[in-house]
């Protein structure tokens, strides 16, 4: 009698201290991946990006990039460079003018890839006006153009809101302002203070949506108004604007230079 | 015995069936037994947390009786700080504003990065100050920020704490002002709750600053003093908003490129010692603050011309020549008042340096009877020629009280004064000026209080006295 009673307290106890877990652990499927392209950006202090595996998009773009973004992207080391840590740093600079350079780096023509885990270490840089990505375009894109060629943000932050993250995705029928989005908001942290991962596992007429491996979003093809454009290959681009329609103009408190460090990007592909 | 083990089981069946209902609630009667209030963040949470009996202390120029705990009022409750800010024109005190003070030992804030609280008011205003760390010790810790917003719904405001280290003693652990500057005059109620320390996690890219950040050239003397102002700190807060915090020097690491030249010490107040420049920066927590005071000293001060006027004929309030008719007070410290006032130890003797002067006063500590004497002396030295300093000369009349319109700035009751400037400077020489002592005071010059002593903003003054 004494032994039973025994054995139900400590089973309730246990119950109730698991019900104070903050987040239960996720149960998600199990998929099994293979590493097919990565780069850790190991190398000196001031080192340029490897071209055998990224180009640059430069200067200012048409509009702004077509968000009136107020940054020129350049190549200069000062705007993307190894840090020597074994982090790529991609830093947004206001000069003495008033004028912002950053850098935006892709594998467009180099690399793509169509479905799998693609995922990258970041610490973001925040601050009203700074508008840190990694994200994905359709490699159909100068064929088919934007939006019909989809992508897919895996990273967006408006550094204004230092706990927030976006993962989103655009297509034919919702793009802009009407894409398909849904933030992570972190308790207690925020994403500037140290490395995050970013992640999506993206299947046939599905992609999912991770920070540090915590399952915040799935969007399959049923969920979008328009087509899914998703069942092709996609290219990565890493970058940090400078206002914009999406976070707007910068304000005498932004922290500059604004820096993006990227540990490592990798890309798996489904056994 | 056996009765006995049955009652414990049934408690500790008891027991179990409770946590498992209570679930995550545990926490609750944790609260209930902490043994002490050494590291405790609540202030007023539904009740005030550990503040001992003696804690509400108003400021002395401030409306004493306006603070009750409102018990129909409250964040997700039913109790809250309320504070009947006064009218302008209530006759005892125009503001509201007193800090919390732990009547017991300090707190060790060191964990936390933010006072947090609720706030609302009966009509929406601008909160003046509110902060932390002033505890009428010494306010060492001293931070606020100002002009918070408050609406007529709950609002959380967030006040980051510059560097939580230093905070592992602290009884000011909540102070306001509220005043009806943006009102018209009228008064209002505030009402706080959820009053706490918080380890947020959220407050990020501190940006600091000495002399608000600007790069400030002080061409200046052996002996000459100051007082680094304008530190200020700018947080961005995960709801988006920048927020400013002001501090006391305590937050600050300061240093002096040249401590030949200019010694800085932790109060943030610079010393010029000899010839030469030296440049003045701080960082908190290791971290460079914006803004940089560059000191250029050009050796000795330049002697004020000595008095020759016989001791006999002269009542002094401030000169080297001659012993004080009476003490006085040179910085009052007049609500709205930006003025810096320091005695310098110069190689010529004493001098009165005037930093950022907008008013003050040199308040005499007996009244002065001037009825047989005519002029009130002054010298004074600028740097800049087109410099003009205002001088009220104030009797205070028979009460002895001095009475002053707070509107105007004009005397009233009993009072009496008569304004002059003193201007038509040359850059970098003492000018004497001798003020005939006629006007509205020619005929009540016996109770003489105070010289007030407007605009200018940088000047030295000596030798002021008055004579036949």
């Amino acid at each position: 009698m004494n032994k039973t009673f025994k054995t139900i307290l400590f089973a309730t106890l246990i119950a109730s201290m698991s019900g104070c877990e903050i987040e239960p652990k996720q149960d998600l499927p199990k998929r099994s991946y293979e590493l097919v392209w990565s780069d850790e950006f190991e190398g000196d202090k001031g080192t340029a990006i490897n071209n055998a595996k990224w180009v640059y998009d430069l200067g200012t773009g048409q509009g702004g990039w077509g968000n009136n973004e107020q940054q020129s992207y350049t190549n200069k080391p000062e705007n993307v460079a190894l840090d020597g840590t074994g982090n790529l740093a991609i830093t947004a600079i206001k000069d003495g003018s008033g004028k912002f350079t950053s850098a935006r780096i892709k594998t467009d023509g180099i690399f793509s890839q169509q479905y799998g885990r693609i995922e990258a270490r970041i610490k973001t840089p925040t601050g009203s006006g700074i508008w840190p990505a990694f994200w994905m375009l359709g490699s159909n894109i100068s064929s088919v153009s934007w939006p019909q060629c989809g992508e897919i943000d895996i990273m967006e932050q408006n550094g204004k809101f230092s706990n927030i993250t976006y993962g989103t995705i655009h297509g034919p029928g919702y793009f802009g302002g009407n894409g398909n989005s849904t933030s992570y908001a972190m308790q207690n942290n925020r994403f500037d203070s140290d490395f995050n991962l970013y992640a999506v596992e993206w299947g046939e007429n599905y992609i999912e949506f991770f920070v540090n491996n915590y399952l915040y979003k799935r969007v399959t093809s049923s969920d979008v108004s328009g087509e899914w454009v998703f069942n092709q290959p996609f290219f990565i681009i890493l970058n940090v604007a400078v206002g914009g329609n999406f976070v707007g103009p910068t304000n005498p408190y932004t922290p500059f230079p604004g820096i993006m460090l990227v540990d490592y990007v990798k890309v798996y592909k489904e056994k | 015995m056996k009765i006995l083990i049955k009652h414990s089981i049934n408690i500790s069946l008891l027991a179990a069936c409770l946590i498992v209902q209570s679930g995550c609630e545990r926490k609750k009667s944790d609260y209930a037994v902490l043994p002490s209030f050494g590291t405790t963040g609540e202030i007023f949470t539904d009740n005030f947390i550990g503040l001992g009996s003696n804690f509400y202390l108003p400021f002395a120029d401030a409306k004493p009786d306006v603070f009750s705990v409102d018990i129909n009022e409250g964040f997700e409750s039913n109790a809250s700080v309320r504070i009947d800010v006064p009218n302008e024109t209530d006759p005892s005190g125009s503001y509201a504003g007193a800090i919390f003070r732990v009547d017991g030992a300090g707190r060790n804030l060191s964990g936390y990065d933010a006072l947090t609280f609720y706030v609302k008011a009966s009509a929406g205003v601008k909160l003046g100050d509110v902060g932390f760390g002033i505890n009428y010790l010494g306010d060492k810790n001293k931070v606020s920020t100002q002009d918070v917003n408050v609406g007529t719904n709950w609002t959380k405001v967030i006040v980051p704490i510059p560097d939580p280290s230093i905070l592992t003693n602290e009884r000011g652990v909540f102070w306001f002002a509220a005043g009806t500057k943006g009102t018209g005059g009228s008064g209002y109620a505030l009402w706080f709750d959820e009053i706490k320390f918080e380890k947020l996690g959220t407050v990020g890219n501190p940006t600091s600053a000495i002399l608000s950040g600007q790069t400030i050239t002080s061409k200046t003397f052996i002996g000459s003093s100051t007082t680094l102002t304008g530190l200020n700190h700018i947080y961005n807060l995960a709801n988006g908003n920048d927020i400013v915090v002001n501090s006391s020097a305590a937050y600050y690491e300061f240093k002096s490129s040249n401590p030949a030249v200019a010694v800085v010490n932790d109060s943030g107040v610079v010393k010029v010692l000899t010839i030469g420049t030296s440049e003045i920066t701080a960082t908190v927590q290791g971290v460079t603050a914006k803004g940089k005071l560059i000191i250029e000293s050009k050796g000795n001060f330049p002697g004020a011309p000595v008095p020759t006027k016989p001791k006999s004929d002269v009542k002094s309030i401030f000169s080297d020549a001659y012993t004080n008719e009476t003490e006085s007070n040179f910085t009052p410290g007049f609500g709205g008042s930006t003025t810096l006032t320091e005695e310098l130890n110069t190689s010529s003797g004493k001098v009165l340096q005037y930093s950022n002067n907008n008013y003050t006063g040199i308040m005499f500590a007996n009244p002065l009877d001037a009825s047989g004497l005519g002029f009130l002396h002054i010298d004074a030295y600028v740097e800049n020629a087109a410099t003009t300093i205002g001088i009220q000369i104030r009797d205070i009349g028979g009460n002895k009280l001095i009475e002053t319109d707070v509107n105007t700035g004009n005397p009233i009751g009993d009072d009496k004064d008569i304004r002059s400037s003193l201007s038509a400077f040359q850059s970098g020489v003492w000018k004497s000026f001798d003020i005939p002592l006629n006007g509205a005071i020619l005929n009540q010059k016996n109770n003489l209080g105070a010289i007030i002593v407007t605009g200018g903003t940088l000047f030295y003054l000596d030798n002021i006295y008055f004579y036949k």
